[in-house]
């Protein structure tokens, strides 16, 4: 699934370490996230939703292309 | 509590785990040694109980250590031992296979060889897992 995590830190001169600080996740699950080889759960993308003040259709997107 | 610090196997949060795989493995051996000598059977039996007790520790010192790990790092644990524990018991069920028909070059195989088996699996498992996310 693709996703705006990194954009969104980068946007907030977050470093990973700093997002999963926030998130009290690991940086690897950070880095996983945001590469997309990891779709977080429900509660976690949520979280992230917080995070940056967005809605989760603001920050995922299943759509194949 | 905060789970970052299960960031790298060195980490503060997976210390006691190693400390207390250590005592296993010192336990363990100390208890293989006893089985050997020429010792009276309740001193043999009291260090095989130690080694059941360091056991005990390191199991409850994992499951402390996977409590406070966030949902990535558990989903790696959970394919890492997914992983192990076929090998290792498919491993052994492969070598009792083996030795109904033919002589084995370990003349003492038992099931107490599984656990090293399903360690190291374990640690391939974990590599491999690890590998999957980065």
């Amino acid at each position: 699934m693709k996703n705006r995590v990194r954009e969104l830190r980068l946007q907030r001169g977050w470093t990973q370490a700093d997002l999963a600080e926030h998130l009290e996740v690991s940086r690897q699950t950070v880095n996983a996230i945001e590469v997309g080889k990891y779709d977080p759960s429900l509660p976690l993308a949520f979280k992230l939703a917080r995070v940056f003040g967005k809605h989760i259709h603001d920050l995922f997107d299943d759509r194949k292309d | 509590m905060n789970s970052t610090d299960t960031r790298s196997a060195a980490s503060p949060a997976t210390r006691p785990a190693l400390i207390a795989a250590a005592a296993f493995a010192v336990t363990y051996i100390a208890a293989l040694a006893a089985s050997r000598a020429a010792l009276p059977i309740g001193v043999k039996a009291g260090i095989s109980l130690a080694a059941v007790a360091g056991f005990i520790w390191l199991v409850a010192a994992e499951l402390r250590l996977i409590r406070r790990l966030d949902e990535l790092q558990r989903r790696i644990q959970l394919e890492a031992l997914a992983f192990a524990f076929p090998v290792s018991v498919g491993l052994l069920l492969l070598l009792g296979l083996f030795q109904r028909f033919m002589t084995l070059p370990v003349d003492d195989l038992s099931y107490r060889h599984v656990w090293p088996l399903m360690v190291l699996a374990y640690f391939v498992g974990l590599a491999v897992a690890r590998g999957r996310y980065q």
